[in-house]
């Protein structure tokens, strides 16, 4: 137990140290992603907003009849579930393609990928402009529950944090890893009700979903908050926070039992 | 009296061959069947003993693979000993390959931040080091242009004036003289004297024997992840000459 305190000390210390370099980690990530494009970063707003009209004007004739305001169903959907893929996906990656650092300099590995986790965070935040003008265009209201949205968001991260940590570890002990999470995340994007109604599935399927979709806590709590105007449902919010704390220590224990090894691995 | 600053106590270094190949699903269940078999072993470096004082200047010589440079990476805290002890104290500049870290998409002066904090210094020393690094890497004119452009000679100006702008308690430079044209490695090695003079402590690998007598007292000379001697500079080096 003494020792645990000692190296939650040391940690922390550590992670101030490294504040000013996760920083421009982060920075640069957003940089690159943008650079030479004559738009910049106004592609983190019109992105999702460009997406959302194409998949509204293809889906909206097939579900419009069972949703109200599809637009608005829609992306919350696609805000919340590719947040999960996006920062997943770029955490996944991110010890890997640093290795050449990883060998040459001695900086504590997990900055890589906090360093993507913060670039997605970053990237969602602009998404929530274009949900913004969605909401704007649409003419839906904000209520109250609003409020309740953080606490949505900060079950969102710390599931996709602790998954995304423990594919990092993963992917660099078993390359397969990268390929198979390719087609997972395929199957997970049907299998998660983003434009069609839950309820157009077969029974067994809706019980499957509702109760083992990680993401479909997140996308069901931020549509009752900005759809249908009500408190996320109870339950759901047990789910997500069981789900998130399940995952954050999963990726947290299994990076803290692999890190020794990453550099013989990487 | 001067103090220890860097103290290896039967270090070793081993690395498993096996797991580092590449293998297909076949060969990977054939494996795991015979697990033994396939675990070889390599020790990269065995049983070193190394004591280092404040302000002293090693060189480390030795065929190529022979474990100098693992030696450096376990001295900056990259590797971890198998066995043995590695205590350092004191704040280390590694510079195991010029301008590692460097993003060639970034320009030079984004650059200039980005590998000053890889290195560990905060943003107050970089923007007070920051026209010392300009003016040592003469690259003035080419400061926003992406590194990407850059020639290698200029990479390599701008990696070592980075590395060695704040003073280091111990500088580790693995072969860094050996890019660069023959005014650049005067220049560091001008650089290197200063530092010297300040108190760094300089670890420093090279295959030039003229570098290491010019530049260090003390030579370690490994073989094989074995030491084959161990002292100063004149009698190892006349040793690893003959």
């Amino acid at each position: 137990m003494k020792q645990f305190i000692v190296d939650v000390k040391l940690t922390v210390t550590n992670c101030i140290r490294y504040l000013p370099l996760l920083g421009n980690l982060i920075s640069r990530g957003l940089k690159r992603k943008y650079r030479r494009s004559i738009l910049g970063y106004v592609w983190c707003v019109l992105n999702p907003l460009l997406v959302m009209l194409i998949m509204n004007f293809v889906f909206s004739h097939m579900f419009s009849s069972s949703i109200t305001n599809f637009p608005v169903y829609l992306f919350c959907g696609r805000m919340m579930f590719s947040f999960i893929t996006d920062a997943t996906g770029a955490m996944e990656n991110s010890i890997l393609s640093n290795g050449a650092l990883m060998r040459k300099t001695r900086i504590p590995y997990y900055i890589f990928p906090m360093s993507a986790f913060c670039t997605s965070v970053v990237n969602f935040l602009f998404s929530l402009v274009a949900f913004a003008l969605v909401l704007l265009f649409t003419g839906t209201p904000l209520s109250v529950h609003v409020a309740a949205f953080p606490l949505v968001l900060l079950e969102m991260f710390a599931f996709s944090f602790g998954l995304g940590l423990f594919l990092a570890q993963a992917n660099v002990f078993i390359r397969d890893v990268n390929y198979l999470y390719a087609v997972f995340i395929t199957g997970w994007m049907y299998l998660t009700p983003l434009f069609y109604p839950l309820t157009s599935l077969p029974e067994i399927m809706q019980y499957l979903i509702t109760y083992f979709n990680p993401a479909c806590y997140y996308v069901d709590q931020s549509r009752a908050i900005f759809l249908y105007h009500a408190w996320p449902d109870g339950a759901l919010l047990l789910r997500g926070a069981i789900a998130a704390a399940v995952f954050l220590v999963l990726g947290l224990v299994s990076y803290g039992r692999a890190k020794n090894d990453l550099i013989l691995y990487v | 009296m001067s103090k220890v600053i860097i103290r290896l106590e039967h270090a070793s270094v081993r690395f498993n061959l096996a797991m580092q190949k590449q293998r297909g699903i076949k060969e990977h269940v054939m494996g795991l069947l015979r697990k033994e078999l396939l675990f070889q072993e390599f020790f990269a470096l065995r049983d070193i003993n190394l004591t280092v004082q404040e302000g002293e200047s090693w060189g480390f010589v030795g065929r190529n693979g022979s474990g100098k440079s693992t030696l450096l990476k376990l001295i900056t805290g990259i590797l971890r000993p198998y066995e043995g002890t590695v205590q350092v104290n004191g704040h280390v500049a590694p510079l195991l390959e010029l301008g590692a870290g460097f993003d060639m998409e970034l320009t030079g002066r984004e650059n200039i931040v980005m590998n000053g904090l890889i290195l560990g210094m905060t943003n107050a020393e970089i923007r007070a080091h920051f026209d010392d690094i300009v003016a040592f890497s003469e690259l003035e004119k080419f400061l926003d242009v992406p590194l990407k452009n850059y020639s290698s000679g200029m990479k390599s100006r701008l990696g070592f004036a980075i590395a060695t702008c704040v003073r280091p308690d111990i500088l580790i430079a693995d072969e860094v003289l050996s890019t660069g044209d023959r005014a650049f490695q005067a220049k560091c090695e001008q650089r290197m004297q200063e530092l010297l003079k300040d108190g760094t402590t300089l670890l420093f690998v090279s295959h030039s024997p003229g570098a290491i007598r010019k530049m260090c007292n003390k030579v370690m000379w490994l073989n094989e992840g074995h030491v084959k001697m161990v002292g100063d500079m004149e009698t190892v080096m006349d040793a690893y000459e003959k």
